[in-house]
């Protein structure tokens, strides 16, 4: 008997210390000045519910000015006849913000000033949406199906999960926060770990496969904190609010937690959380520099680029990262779920190769960057130069023109691809791959010498010698290595004087006098003295004939 | 320039009650004389009626006249006044692009020497607008960053303005002509303050400290001289105090904002009076937040959740009710802090309206 009335108690005990666990009382919410549960007299003796739900009175003060008397109640808990602004909060968040505003709790909690926009119903081409929007929080008082209909990403208001609940149609504070109960952090509905909460409604494309989510890393305590917002310690912990935060964020318009939008991946991507120090790459000279722009890159802008910006969204999709690998020149999960442009110039929202993402900015955009050698045959748009039917191309989207190389190492062939990556690239041994920063000049890997006069070494054609063998090249004895020997060795002509690396496009060369890469450089070699011409003549393997003149060197022609 | 009276609506429809009596007396032959006389009883008592509840307001001269509140302009303004534009200012303003203010979410407004002061919360500055020579100030949070929580501003007879963020827990001051914002005492860090008012009367700053529940008195200087008040619900208690205001006469008046009243001390801060009840009806408060008094005493209080002002005489006898939720002129959303300068004007801090509202009091009207 005793101890069925002692089980009696304590199960009374968990069961009210579980109740009042639930319970507004004494979380941050009762705002009475009592610790235990009294009747103030000041909240219309209704304990801790008056501070918001204001208590009913039926009749009004009589105002003494009006000569006649007036009933005035207020509505203070129906959402209002009159439809609020974009902007403008409305039914139950009203209640909020009225104490969320800075003074009796902290505010922030703040309205976009236009209509929350979203992918799909949002910017033209080619021009970014510039943050009219200045609110730092999550948008409210919006019709939630309305935007859902806009929104392949948005869920349907029929599938949300019982407990994110829409206030006649809208989406309010009480979407995500209930008020009355603490016992999720931050009075949330449910708990935002896993951002079970955000991807209630958000479903983001590829997001479920994506490092972002999956990744157990630790912040290892250098630097500053990742996620000063959250209380979670890894990746997969904080989804969503890696990068993202939904009230006071210092990335406005995509409510990102740092600003400049950069610092919101790079405060990871130091070596501190990731083990891959981007953030020392892009301190080198040479970089894909995405500190020179801001909020430029909008995720719905055009595959192909007609302004000029680099950010690290518009190689990566951070919704869509994974780590999973490729063989050239199939994109690898780095570069998952982004936009580019296919070898016959056509945009795809998703690539499948790796040069079709370089292709955005490198190939028909029109600000592109210029090529850097001055050449007989000028190309800068590069899809141009690697295309297929090119007399002679670096095997990027497929394998080479030339299918006789004595040098390429193994295990390369002839019938080898390779990435764009392979040349351009961060330099150093154990640098993370990809064209983030170098200290070779066009974000090179490795030393590419391209001055006259350079005498050779394996450093100075370090790039070249990584998949060319220099002692092939090189070799006195062999008819095939000597002009090599003699050019490169002996006359210190770099070899970016006749062969142009990215290839020459099929509408300027021809398979006679473009064959083997050659575009000479034309700030180093000019037309030969009898003839004035500057031209390669290919006579089929290892022979051919050259026209031109070279630091006193006269060709008219060469044979070899 | 398009004034609108916002009350005075003179609703004469005393008789309908006398007509409902007469169907229930019946209809007889001397029916005339019944109604005749019906009336004049009916209207001897609405009438003693009446000046019963003026007799209450009498009892203080002052208080005999209503204010009426006409709406007079806003920041920014609905249209640019085309008129009387030079040319050259014309040209500037093709240049350098018009100067009316956009305001974002504007908090709190303080007006002095032809200037008006708005904390824009949405802005995360303080502005500085001359109407008249159309020039706008901005002040930021160390030279560039923004301030994070914006609450209140005050100013003294100087020009110099004093005003609070409750995220920095500092109190700001900016001189008559100064170009920043200046912490006022680097060793003064207050407990979420919000409402900040000068009293003229012996020079000094009164600060409400919302999370400590009281009332910090600072000289110019920014030292506390003494705290007043602490957490309760008696009177010279406080329960999150939030917005102050004080008069000519150094009378000060606290939101007590979580009791849902208005307390007034005097000068020296000690307790005067109290009055409000929580309600969701006119006259009482729901949330009560800037506060101000007009050059004859009346108390006005901005409630958030009514989005409209309320008038109360020194007693804390409810006069009127002005504004509903609305988008129009006369009308708020979510208003938050309420300025009336020296000649009667009520300045409004509408925040989810994106605006400042001006309005103004005359008080020439006898009942």
């Amino acid at each position: 008997m005793k101890t069925k009335a002692f089980c009696l108690i304590v199960w009374f005990l968990m069961f009210a210390t579980s109740l009042i666990g639930q319970s507004i009382v004494n979380s941050p919410h009762d705002l009475s000045t009592s610790f235990l549960i009294v009747d103030s007299p000041q909240s219309g003796g209704s304990t801790v519910c008056g501070y918001c739900h204001t208590p009913h009175v039926s009749t009004s003060m009589y105002p003494l000015a009006k000569k006649f008397k007036t009933n005035t109640i207020y509505p203070l808990y129906t959402s209002s006849t009159i439809q609020a602004n974009p902007g403008q909060p409305s039914g139950s968040s009203v209640m909020c913000l009225s104490c969320h505003d800075g003074t009796v709790a902290m505010g922030h909690t703040g309205m976009t000033a236009t209509a929350p926009q979203f992918p799909g119903q949002t910017t033209q081409a080619g021009t970014p949406s510039l943050s009219t929007d200045l609110s730092d929080d999550h948008p409210i008082s919006f019709d939630y199906q309305q935007s859902a209909n806009s929104d392949d990403e948005i869920a349907a208001s029929a599938t949300l999960p019982p407990n994110i609940w829409l206030e006649n149609g809208q989406l309010q504070c009480t979407s995500c926060h209930d008020p009355h109960d603490n016992s999720n952090e931050n009075f949330l509905h449910i708990s935002n770990i896993y951002s079970q909460l955000c991807t209630s409604c958000h479903n983001k494309e590829y997001w479920n496969s994506s490092s972002h989510k999956t990744s157990q890393a630790n912040w290892n305590g250098a630097g500053s904190d990742p996620w000063p917002h959250t209380s979670y310690t890894t990746v997969a912990k904080n989804g969503c609010e890696n990068c993202h935060t939904p009230h006071s964020a210092d990335g406005k318009e995509r409510l990102l937690t740092f600003a400049p939008e950069e610092e919101s991946c790079l405060n990871c991507h130091n070596g501190n959380v990731a083990s891959t120090n981007i953030r020392q790459m892009l301190t080198k000279p040479y970089k894909h520099n995405v500190y020179n722009y801001q909020n430029i890159h909008d995720p719905n802008e055009d595959a192909l680029l007609y302004s000029q910006h680099v950010e690290c969204a518009d190689c990566h999709n951070p919704h869509a990262v994974t780590s999973t690998g490729a063989v050239a020149p199939v994109a690898n999960g780095k570069l998952k779920g982004i936009k580019g442009i296919t070898s016959n110039g056509t945009p795809t929202n998703y690539i499948q190769f790796q040069y079709e993402l370089c292709y955005r900015c490198h190939a028909d955009s029109p600000s592109k960057p210029g090529s850097k050698t001055p050449r007989q045959i000028e190309q800068d748009n590069v899809r141009l130069e690697f295309d297929l039917n090119n007399p002679s191309y670096h095997p990027i989207e497929g394998p080479g023109k030339n299918n006789n190389v004595p040098s390429l190492i193994s295990p390369y062939t002839e019938a080898s691809t390779m990435y764009c990556t392979d040349c351009h690239g961060s330099d150093g041994a154990n640098s993370p791959a990809g064209p983030h920063g170098s200290i070779y000049p066009s974000l090179l890997k490795y030393n590419y010498n391209k001055d006259s006069n350079t005498s050779e070494s394996y450093f100075a054609y370090e790039l070249c010698y990584q998949c060319h063998d220099r002692n092939t090249i090189l070799a006195k004895q062999m008819g095939k290595g000597k002009l090599h020997f003699r050019h490169v060795a002996r006359e210190n002509v770099p070899c970016n004087t006749c062969h142009d690396p990215h290839g020459i496009s099929s509408s300027q060369g021809n398979s006679v006098n473009n064959s083997h890469l050659i575009n000479f450089d034309i700030s180093q070699v000019s037309p030969d003295l009898i003839y004035g011409k500057l031209e390669f003549v290919d006579s089929g393997n290892f022979s051919g004939e050259c026209y031109l003149y070279c630091h006193g060197e006269n060709h008219a022609p060469k044979r070899y | 320039m398009g004034e609108r009276a916002l009350n005075f609506e003179f609703d004469l429809n005393c008789k309908t009650d006398s007509n409902r009596w007469l169907e229930k007396i019946g209809t007889g032959v001397k029916k005339e004389k019944v109604v005749v006389f019906l009336l004049v009883v009916f209207s001897v008592i609405k009438f003693s009626t009446v000046c019963g509840q003026y007799s209450l307001v009498s009892r203080d001269s002052s208080a005999t006249k209503v204010p009426a509140i006409f709406w007079i302009d806003q920041i920014p303004s609905l249209k640019e006044k085309a008129k009387k534009k030079s040319f050259t200012r014309r040209l500037f303003q093709l240049f350098i692009g018009k100067k009316t203010p956009a305001l974002i979410r504007p908090f709190s407004v303080y007006a002095n020497d032809k200037k008006i002061w708005v904390l824009d919360q949405g802005k995360k500055t303080v502005l500085r607008i001359e109407e008249k020579v159309g020039k706008i100030t901005q002040f930021f949070y160390d030279g560039s960053s923004g301030f994070p929580s914006l609450i209140d501003i005050c100013g003294d007879d100087e020009g110099t303005v004093y005003f609070t963020d409750s995220k920095l827990n500092r109190l700001f001051y900016i001189r008559k002509k100064g170009k920043k914002a200046r912490i006022l005492n680097d060793s003064l860090q207050l407990n979420r303050p919000t409402g900040v008012a000068f009293s003229l009367k012996n020079k000094t700053i009164w600060v409400a400290e919302t999370y400590a529940h009281c009332l910090t008195v600072l000289n110019t200087k920014g030292e506390v001289i003494r705290r007043i008040g602490q957490r309760g619900v008696l009177p010279g208690q406080f329960n999150f105090p939030t917005f102050i205001w004080i008069d000519n006469f150094g009378t000060i008046y606290v939101i007590d904002s979580m009791n849902f009243r208005v307390q007034i001390f005097d000068e020296d801060g000690n307790f005067i009076s109290t009055f409000g009840k929580c309600g969701d009806a006119a006259g009482y408060f729901s949330h009560p937040k800037g506060i101000a008094t007009d050059s004859r005493g009346n108390i006005y209080v901005a409630d958030a959740r009514f989005h409209a002002i309320q008038i109360f005489d020194k007693q804390g006898n409810f006069l009127d009710i002005f504004g509903n939720q609305g988008r129009g002129s006369g009308e708020f959303w979510l208003p938050s802090d309420i300025f009336i300068d020296k000649s009667d004007r009520i300045y409004v801090a509408d925040s989810y309206n994106r605006r400042v509202q001006i309005f103004q009091i005359y008080t020439g009207y006898d009942k």
